[in-house]
């Protein structure tokens, strides 16, 4: 199994915590397209942040380094990595390739 | 008192619109007249001059009349948000003999339901208050120690600086009823002759869209929805032209963002407001628009690093904890701060409150939820720090066994959610076999990182 579908097994693994906590209309379906945040986006502030907390304590299970996918870097991007699935897939790759310098994609 | 400053009594006001709820305007006219149905409803009532009686509501034209109705009257104004948690209209029972409660529902109708037996007896400062012959606010906030303080303040006091005549303004209800930052909105507006805009939600989308459509000039709001906006971009999405003047205050502001809202809205000036439940709010400057450092327009001074204040707007003082101020009349903040001669910098509180968003989290209130769940052992609330909310609620939780401790941490926050306000449920769950430190450890508790802030 690649990182990248390692990780967006575990962001779906948050979504399902989160899910938990919206009304039945309103969850989340499992789908890299899926808009999270900004324009089209589908949770709010502190859902936004529930969800980067699950998926961040996922990732230090499976790869057992500390990861921060809030801070400033994240923020201060021109396209918000908070988009979509897809694009919090890719930056969560990109954040754990930085801490895991020795380890390849593929592993 | 006499509210004459707040409802237009200045030439041609009258006409113009107080409030705009719901799409509708609604006049000072309109204002007066609703005004004066409250006057009659508590002559039948025989409401006394200094009674406490609460307000469950949020913004909106009723709420607006009732209010300075109650102040007319010389009563004791306890504001409530209508959708918080139910502890806040209990905690003001607690501590003062409620004659009543008025609800305002989501439609502006009302209900008066009198205060329930027994009542607590009647404060000094309360006593107080009354013989002075003036309306009062009571408001609820928080110790270090977690348990909210009950706050009262002599009203006319607090709001004798909107006296003072400035141009109308149109600006947004961006803060909780309950707060005084919100209050604060809703009389300077007043004061102006301005109007209020109040809001469906308070979602970056749905404040930039009424900022573009009814031309908004004053955003009164706090660091971390400044964030969510640049951050979802609403400010790209709509015409912000009108928009003359940002403020924000409540929280610590990271540099990053102040800088990126200073590239994102190069024709809007951006001011740093200082206040606390305790003084109230009042002008400040900053020294340059993207600069944390500000001054302040009020008698202050630093010791041991906490800023001090002496203000005629400060409140009487607590009504179930003990007196912070000085015995030469100054008020002891709780804010670190940095001086650079008349200039300050706020560092944070010296507290363990959990800010998230500006919303307060009291740790021991969360703690004691958790604790109903049988199998927890023991558990520690605390706030990490988070660039997007500035802090985040987390949990630890020991257990005996630690079988399956995902399951675990997944029944924590159903039972949080069904018993906690959204804000206040751990983002974060940890359960484990590990003992926790016995001290309610300050190394456990969050301190806001404005040191790192400015970096």
């Amino acid at each position: 199994m690649t990182r990248e579908t390692v990780i967006l097994r575990l962001i779906y693994e948050a979504i399902d915590v989160v899910n938990e906590g919206l009304p039945p209309g309103a969850t989340l379906e499992k789908a890299p397209e899926l808009a999270l945040f900004g324009a089209e986006g589908r949770l709010d502030s502190l859902g936004l942040v529930e969800l980067l907390a699950e998926t961040e304590l996922r990732l230090q299970d499976e790869f057992s380094v500390s990861v921060s996918l809030v801070d400033d870097k994240a923020l201060s991007q021109r396209n918000s990595p908070f988009r979509s699935v897809a694009s919090l897939a890719n930056y969560a790759a990109e954040v754990l390739g930085s801490e895991l310098p020795g380890r390849g994609a593929g592993e | 008192m006499d509210t004459g400053f707040l409802i237009g009594d200045r030439p041609g006001s009258r006409e113009s619109d107080f409030m705009s709820w719901r799409d509708r305007g609604y006049s000072y006219c309109w204002l007066i007249a609703a005004i004066a149905d409250w006057h009659s409803r508590f002559d039948r009532l025989s409401l006394p001059a200094g009674a406490v009686v609460t307000v469950e509501s949020d913004y909106s034209p009723n709420t607006t009349a009732l209010l300075l109705a109650l102040l007319e009257r010389d009563a004791i104004v306890a504001p409530v948000d209508r959708d918080g948690p139910a502890a806040v209209a209990a905690g003001i029972a607690a501590v003062a003999p409620v004659w009543g409660s008025v609800g305002i529902d989501a439609a502006d109708g009302w209900t008066i339901t009198p205060g329930t037996a027994p009542q607590p007896p009647v404060h000094p400062l309360i006593a107080q208050l009354r013989g002075r012959g003036r309306p009062g606010l009571l408001l609820l906030t928080s110790g270090s120690s977690g348990r909210p303080k009950a706050v009262l303040h002599d009203a006319d006091a607090l709001l004798a600086r909107f006296r003072q005549p400035r141009p109308p303004l149109r600006m947004p209800a961006m803060l909780v009823f309950e707060h005084l930052g919100g209050l604060n909105t809703l009389f300077h507006t007043l004061a102006t002759g301005g109007t209020l805009y109040a809001l469906p939600d308070r979602r970056p989308d749905t404040v930039c869209a009424a900022v573009a459509r009814h031309r908004i000039e004053v955003l009164p709001t706090s660091p971390t929805f400044l964030q969510l906006m640049l951050l979802s971009r609403a400010h790209e999405r709509h015409d912000l032209g009108s928009l003359g003047l940002i403020t924000y205050g409540s929280e610590a502001m990271p540099q990053a963002t102040l800088d990126r809202l200073d590239a994102a809205l190069p024709g809007t000036r951006i001011k740093q407001t200082y206040g606390l439940i305790e003084v109230g709010a009042f002008p400040s400057h900053s020294r340059a628009r993207e600069s944390l450092w500000l001054k302040l327009d009020v008698e202050h001074r630093v010791v041991d690093g906490v800023l001090q204040l002496r203000t005629p707007a400060a409140m009487l003082g607590y009504l179930n904890a003990p007196s912070p101020f000085t015995a030469d009349g100054w008020f002891v903040t709780g804010d670190l701060v940095e001086r650079d001669g008349e200039y300050l910098r706020i560092l944070g509180r010296a507290s363990d409150l959990i800010s998230v968003g500006g919303d307060k989290v009291f740790p021991q209130e969360v703690e004691a939820v958790i604790q109903e769940l049988e199998w927890v052992r023991d558990v520690r609330v605390y706030g990490e720090p988070n660039a997007l909310m500035g802090a985040v609620v987390c949990a630890r939780v020991r257990v005996d066994a630690p079988a399956d401790p995902r399951r675990r941490a997944g029944e924590v926050k159903r039972h949080c959610r069904a018993r906690l306000p959204r804000h206040q449920v751990p983002v974060k769950v940890l359960v484990g076999s590990a003992g926790l430190p016995t001290n309610r450890g300050k190394k456990l508790r969050y301190v806001p990182p404005a040191a790192e802030a400015s970096r």
